[in-house]
């Protein structure tokens, strides 16, 4: 079932129930399901009158809200292929993956132009439309079950989400409609959505956890409240409250931020649920807090991977007290392994390799097969580059990754992404990024640095650093850019001849 | 230098080319900072001007301009 269907049998089951909330709207805007519908029908057909195919890639620029969703479905509705764009990237990235991904148009908020100036030629160009509840033309059409032209495949791709790639270079996971729905559907059983559910979204659509929990509570029934900015911690517990939120889910730095300064754990929230945390580990210790503030709320911790749409493990919350540290086992329909190097299954208690195979595994890279190969192996086995061990009852303890990769503030990087901005510039010969544990990020971003161009003064190492500093923040936003610059000599190396980064987390 | 001016100084270190704005201008909504940005304006607060910012002092009120931010500042630490 293509993923438009799957959301029209909710529209015809749940019709007047509340979709979706946004507090940033007119003093807050309430969309029920038929609402929903028939807004994202009115784009659909602006798409297909600005001559949409099917199975062409339209990239939506907003923040999480109302809109966006409606450019989503709508999209969907004409078989097209979404491509979310990260609104605080540079338009360098922003720029890439437009082209990358041969996006036909932009969909795009007033609002996420105004920090992009510089995407004037596509505007030029006639390939932005304005999807601004306002700058759209109503144009009254029946209610429908799709507008599609072309009937789609659910095997087609229905999204491409671009992630942080190893090799500097952002990479295009290609999502079908299949896959997406077999993690929804792991999912909704998981977490328990029913109809009346709300949850709060505090990560954008662009991040694969976003999209798939707007899909599982869309798909049920739920309503889904967009929070507002991430900034004032305070204002989002305050939001949980006086929205009677059921559901609330967030990489560790969410929760972290939540708990030291917004008052989460201080605060009566007798209608919450559940509360998610995935994209990382949280301390056990704040496991603990959580458990003895809120011993009503069931702990939601998961595992997943783009690649994967997200869905890999999810730990049962009765085993969080007893195993806080592991990211729990499969659901059904999903197999999931660890496996040595030559892919062969190793007994429980080994550390290996983590395996993912079913119809969540991603088509592939988008216009990248040789990238796609190694990942995918002829199986059909994804390689997750996570190690990891089973126990006895088959839950799973993630140990690290086979590569490096930074987690901050919520948003996953390779070092080689940042690596590759700083040896672009002059005063750099050479050039380590590592990821140094932190409070409030997670980890903090630092850079060591050996300088092309000799040092005779402190002075000298301050102009240098400014003049690097600046350079990083030209080309990547301020969240992936270092927060520290260590200058050095040389670069320690491992027996192979890599830049050693233990070494250089261990201050050798 | 004028604690308003300080911190117009280290806004202006957060983004190359961060142009000019008035003490008027909201940070968050013209998209000058975003929140990442902001809890980095938030941290530097306090270490530079040496006081533990209240959690419930954490509000647009109080951070959305650079004037409700320095008369923020200013009152926190006459309070001190």
């Amino acid at each position: 079932m293509l993923l438009a269907q799957r959301f029209y049998a909710a529209v015809q089951q749940y019709g007047e129930r509340p979709a979706l909330f946004d507090s940033k709207q007119g003093g807050g805007r309430l969309l029920s399901y038929i609402a929903l519908w028939r807004r994202s029908e009115v784009l659909a057909v602006a798409l297909l009158r600005r001559g949409v195919k099917s199975a062409e890639r339209l990239a939506i620029l907003a923040p999480p809200s109302v809109d966006a969703v409606v450019a989503f479905w709508a999209i969907q509705r004409v078989g097209a292929v979404a491509v979310f764009l990260n609104d605080r990237q540079t338009c360098e990235h922003i720029d890439f993956v437009l082209d990358h991904a041969g996006a036909k148009l932009i969909l795009a908020q007033r609002c996420s132009l105004a920090a992009l100036d510089e995407l004037s030629p596509y505007r030029a160009g006639g390939r932005l439309l304005l999807i601004d509840t306002d700058a759209l033309e109503f144009i009254p059409a029946p209610l429908s079950t799709a507008v599609d032209t072309d009937p789609a495949d659910c095997r087609d791709p229905a999204v491409i989400v671009y992630t942080s790639g190893s090799t500097g270079l952002p990479k295009g996971v290609c999502l079908s409609h299949r896959n997406l729905a077999t993690a929804a559907e792991a999912d909704i059983g998981y977490y328990g959505i029913s109809a009346g559910d709300r949850y709060l979204m505090l990560v954008p659509l662009h991040y694969v956890h976003g999209l798939q929990q707007l899909l599982i509570h869309l798909f049920s029934g739920a309503a889904v409240y967009f929070a507002a900015d991430f900034v004032f911690s305070n204002r989002i517990t305050r939001q949980l409250q006086d929205w009677r939120i059921s559901g609330v889910s967030g990489a560790p730095y969410h929760i972290n931020a939540l708990i030291e300064r917004g008052k989460l754990l201080h605060t009566a929230l007798p209608s919450l649920r559940w509360l998610g945390v995935t994209g990382g580990a949280l301390a056990p210790a704040r496991i603990e807090q959580l458990r003895h503030c809120m011993p009503a709320v069931r702990i939601c911790i998961t595992y997943g991977q783009t690649e994967s749409a997200p869905r890999i493990t999810a730990l049962q919350p009765h085993k969080v007290d007893a195993k806080p540290t592991s990211v729990g086992a499969a659901p059904a329909g999903i197999d999931v392994a660890v496996v040595d190097s030559a892919g062969r299954p190793l007994p429980v208690g080994e550390v290996g390799e983590v395996v993912v195979a079913g119809d969540n595994v991603m088509l592939g890279y988008w216009r990248d097969p040789q990238a796609s190969r190694r990942v995918i192996d002829a199986e059909g086995r994804l390689w997750t580059g996570d190690l990891g061990r089973f126990d006895a009852d088959g839950d799973l303890f993630l140990l690290g990754r086979r590569q490096a990769m930074i987690k901050t503030a919520g948003e996953r990087i390779f070092p080689e992404e940042i690596e590759r901005v700083l040896s672009g510039h002059h005063l750099v010969r050479e050039a380590a990024v590592v990821g140094v544990a932190d409070p409030l990020y997670g980890q903090r971003i630092e850079a060591h640095i050996v300088s092309a161009e000799a040092q005779h003064s402190d002075s000298d190492r301050r102009q240098q650093l400014q003049q690097i500093r600046d350079h990083c923040l030209q080309f990547l936003p301020l969240v992936r850019a270092p927060r520290h610059y260590h200058f050095r000599s040389s670069l320690p190396l491992t027996a192979s001849g890599k830049v050693d980064r233990q070494a250089l987390l261990a201050g050798d | 230098m004028s604690k308003q001016a300080e911190i117009y100084n280290f806004i202006k270190t957060l983004k190359p080319n961060m142009p000019d704005f008035d003490e008027n201008q909201n940070l968050l909504e013209s998209g000058l900072l975003d929140s990442v940005a902001m809890m980095e304006l938030v941290v530097w607060c306090e270490e530079f001007f040496d006081f533990a910012i209240d959690t419930d002092d954490l509000t647009p009120e109080n951070f959305s301009t650079l004037k409700n931010i320095s008369d923020y500042v200013e009152t926190a630490l006459a309070v001190k």
